[in-house]
């Protein structure tokens, strides 16, 4: 899609259906919602959906961030506790390494 | 615009040419069929066929770059193996020429050797003498080392001061060309008393752990088999291997300067942590890759009854005596040998009395007041598996067969039916007559049969004079020891020593037959030879074996007058000489060839019998299935009609066995008998869940490995500085030709000038 053929409305109207859709456990939509309306929210002359789009913009990113920071800390988590966990660690592993605890 | 053609019909010129013509390379590819083009996503201009053809050139070279870049990250280092370049930089042992330690796990912890998945590498070293190993251990500083260890040097305490110093990353074992055998052995020095008879609680405190470390079964064992390494350990057997690492050592390494000489070893095991943890692990299936990660150790146990077992009787209150060995051994590296000699004149033994009571009449037999079942335990080696699981399937009925109602089966038996067990243990090394071992702390009562048993088989056995063992000492490691538990019987274990193992190689590679005959492990010697060092042993095993089968007959009820069969009970020493050849030299004899099935494509190998338990299939593993045949063979009833030479599958009371006999008679032996082979497993290990209170069984797994996981190579290493140097070169190479094609291509128009612009 290119942006510079959209009307602010149709760009809001995207820009308000990736944050909706981000909720659904779709963190990267977030991300990429953040990416690719910023300069269209930040760095452009004043049209009267920006303030709206900012919002928007702002709580993806948010969002996006709080996201990755929970799953690199389940990561790590997962991956020093894993041997002391036992059955449950085992359960919730899709491939078990061979050979080591 | 006009395409560049591949081929060029263009020559390329220099000159100045009077039309500047642009073209614009679309897809090379399809015009050259020409089929038409497809504009490709990015477009070159070019100036003349001559530039068109150096980014056609370029280009080319970009794809080639990239396909052999992708095919090469995606095989690593696994360029063909039969390739010239990889046998310049590799040099392969094979498989065959080296033995490896594997690992193996039970209720509680891991033992044996585990490498990394792509291996343990490190620079050769090798060390012979202590001196060289201790200057070793201190001053040996590089990063990686792979140990080359003289295999009088293999030994628990200096392999653990190898496993601390952490840079030690492989070990391999060799055998010096003197090598002599000697007195040591890899297992514990109190053996088996893991779930022994005086283990748990307070039954039996005094004989606690060989009490208390004073009267070690096993003194010259140093525990070796139930370390776990993080590292591999292979054991190499073939000479010119020994002597192609000795001399990269001695050609690369002495001089210490680079190149090195480096060995890489592969030994990637599955299994992890315990036995529970890598059975709960095979049973999970989270995706449709799932390897499994274990497999149950276990075997049959072969079970033979003296009088042919009919479904209408049930058993009566003491009414069997249980005749008992043990089939199988273990090394440190049992996956690859496990001889295990002294452990199985036990057996053989056994088979001797078997013989000779079964040459008594079926009338005879019957009027036996007791029945006599000859058992053959398998996995007795790993905590008494054999013995613990027949215990359990005692408790459940399902003893000698699985209880089902539907079939015609023999009676149940379980220990109130048993009025006596006998045991024979290791029996090599008679020299002063064998020693008759019980559990002291029995009843009252029950020490007084063991007694009237041991008085009888004293006053029978003349030659080999038989011996209370010494007082202050509990029962002998054994399978009574296990049976025990359940229920006081009167029991007794027949064995060549007092207080200690006269057995200087117990559960080593080198207890081996002629280690028994007191040869050198790697002295030629021809089979005739053998056959004649073998007659002492077959007397006295003979002498015994007539001794214990006189003994049997009188508890069992036969009768003591001059008509009685009893003095016509004798054991063949030939036939005990042909036991002891065949189990323990080569098996590719004749008594083995008779008692095969009838045209078996099974060819008998010539190498003895790995006796190592192995991993549990259902069947009998070989060598319990020979001995099954001649224990049937021995005791069973030959029958004459042919036709009915099959075993029916609801009568499980008897067994028909068609074997090959003597071929004088094309359909072979027809024997009849009531034998049964039943499972020698680890009863939690059978169901999909373990439970986790396991502890009371010996639970051993062995762990999974794939075709491809054992490798041993050797190959040349340098110095960091040089392969700094190349890696650099390379980049450098890759840089500037980037740059070099920028330039080209930013001053095209002057390079391939064709006129005035």
């Amino acid at each position: 899609m290119n942006l510079e053929k959209m009307q602010n409305a149709e760009k809001l109207k995207l820009c308000r259906r990736y944050y909706f859709g981000g909720f659904l456990a779709l963190p990267f939509l977030w991300a990429v919602n953040a990416v690719w309306f910023v300069r269209e929210a930040f760095f452009k002359p004043h049209f009267e959906e920006q303030a709206e789009m900012r919002k928007y913009v702002i709580r993806s990113t948010i969002g996006a961030v709080v996201w990755v920071a929970g799953i690199i800390a389940w990561n790590v988590i997962f991956q020093l506790n894993r041997a002391s966990w036992g059955e449950v660690a085992d359960r919730i592993s899709y491939v078990i390494p061979t050979g080591i605890p | 615009m006009t395409y560049c053609k591949l081929m060029l019909k263009h020559t390329c010129n220099w000159k100045v040419s009077e039309n500047v013509k642009l073209y614009r390379i679309v897809d090379y590819t399809i015009d050259y069929y020409g089929y038409g083009a497809l504009p490709l996503p990015f477009e070159i201009n070019c100036l003349n066929s001559c530039h068109c053809f150096m980014h056609i050139i370029m280009m080319s070279d970009l794809v080639l770059l990239m396909v052999i870049t992708y095919l090469t990250s995606l095989s690593g280092m696994c360029f063909s193996q039969s390739s010239k370049v990889y046998s310049l930089v590799y040099q392969d042992f094979a498989e065959d020429t080296y033995d490896k330690c594997v690992r193996l796990l039970n209720g509680t912890h891991e033992i044996g050797c585990q490498s990394s998945t792509e291996g343990n590498t490190g620079v050769l070293v090798h060390l012979n003498e202590t001196a060289v190993l201790n200057k070793f251990l201190e001053s040996g500083t590089r990063k990686h080392y792979v140990v080359l260890l003289e295999s009088s040097l293999f030994e628990r305490n200096i392999m653990l001061r190898l496993k601390a110093k952490e840079n030690v990353q492989g070990v391999i074992v060799y055998e010096a060309d003197n090598f002599y055998q000697r007195a040591w052995s890899p297992d514990l020095s109190c053996t088996s008393d893991r779930f022994g008879l005086y283990s748990n609680g307070s039954y039996g405190r005094e004989y606690q752990e060989c009490n208390n470390g004073a009267k070690l079964w096993n003194p010259l064992g140093d525990g070796i088999t139930e370390e776990s390494f993080p590292f591999p350990v292979f054991y190499m057997r073939s000479s010119s291997g020994r002597d192609r690492l000795i001399n990269c050592y001695k050609d690369y390494n002495v001089p210490e300067a680079y190149p090195l000489c480096s060995v890489q070893m592969k030994s990637h095991m599955f299994g992890a942590v315990d036995s529970v943890t890598c059975t709960r692990r095979s049973n999970l299936q989270n995706s449709f890759t799932s390897v499994g990660y274990c497999d149950p150790l276990g075997g049959m146990n072969v079970v033979t009854s003296l009088q042919k077992m009919t479904s209408d009787v049930s058993s009566e209150k003491d009414s069997i005596i249980l005749v008992s060995a043990a089939l199988d051994s273990r090394s440190f590296m049992s996956s690859f040998t496990a001889p295990g000699a002294d452990m199985a004149t036990g057996f053989i033994t056994l088979l001797g009395v078997a013989n000779a009571l079964g040459q008594l009449t079926k009338t005879q037999k019957l009027e036996l007041s007791k029945n006599i079942m000859f058992i053959l335990f398998d996995g007795e080696a790993f905590d008494h598996m054999g013995s613990t699981r027949m215990m359990y399937d005692m408790k459940n009925g399902d003893f000698p067969v699985n209880r089902d109602s539907e079939k015609t089966q023999p009676p149940p038996v379980n220990l109130t039916h048993v009025s006596h067990i006998f045991e024979l243990g290791q029996l090599g090394y008679i020299r002063d007559g064998v020693w008759a071992h019980y559990n002291p702390i029995s009843s009252k009562a029950v020490l007084n049969s063991v007694y009237d048993a041991i008085n009888i088989l004293q006053n029978l056995s003349a030659s080999v004079p038989v011996q209370n063992q010494s007082t202050g000492i509990g029962l002998v490691p054994s399978s009574l020891q296990t049976i025990l538990q359940h229920r006081d019987v009167p029991g007794v274990v027949l064995t060549d020593y007092d207080d200690q193992f006269t057995n200087r190689q117990y559960f080593s590679r080198f207890d081996t037959l002629k280690n028994i005959l007191s040869l050198r492990y790697n002295q030629n010697t021809t089979d005739e030879q053998i056959m004649d060092l073998l007659q002492p042993i077959a007397q006295n095993l003979s002498n015994i074996a007539t001794a214990i089968a006189k003994m049997l007959y009188l508890i069992a009820g036969g009768s003591h007058t001059s008509t009685s069969p009893l003095d016509n009970i004798t054991v063949d020493q030939n036939m005990m000489n042909d036991l002891l050849y065949c189990f323990l030299y080569n098996p590719n004899c004749d008594l083995f060839n008779e008692h095969l099935p009838l045209n078996s494509k099974a060819n008998l190998s010539s190498i003895s019998y790995r006796r190592y338990t192995s991993v549990y299939t259902g069947e009998v593993s070989d060598y319990a299935g020979i001995s099954m045949n001649i224990l049937a063979s021995f005791t069973g009833e030959k029958l004459q009609n042919f036709t009915e030479c099959l075993s029916k599958s609801d009568d499980q009371t008897v067994r028909y066995f068609n074997m090959n006999g003597n071929r004088s008679v094309a359909e072979g032996v027809c024997i009849l008998s009531s034998t049964f082979a039943t499972k020698a497993l680890a009863f939690p290990l059978e169901t999909k869940k373990l439970q986790e209170n396991i502890a009371m069984y010996g639970v051993w797994t062995e762990s999974r490995w794939t075709k491809t996981t054992f490798r041993l190579r050797l190959f040349l290493l340098q110095d960091e500085l040089s392969q700094g140097m190349v890696l650099l070169a390379g980049l450098l190479v890759m840089l500037t030709s980037f740059a070099t094609v920028y330039v080209l291509n930013e001053k095209a128009a002057i390079l391939f000038n064709t006129g005035i612009v």
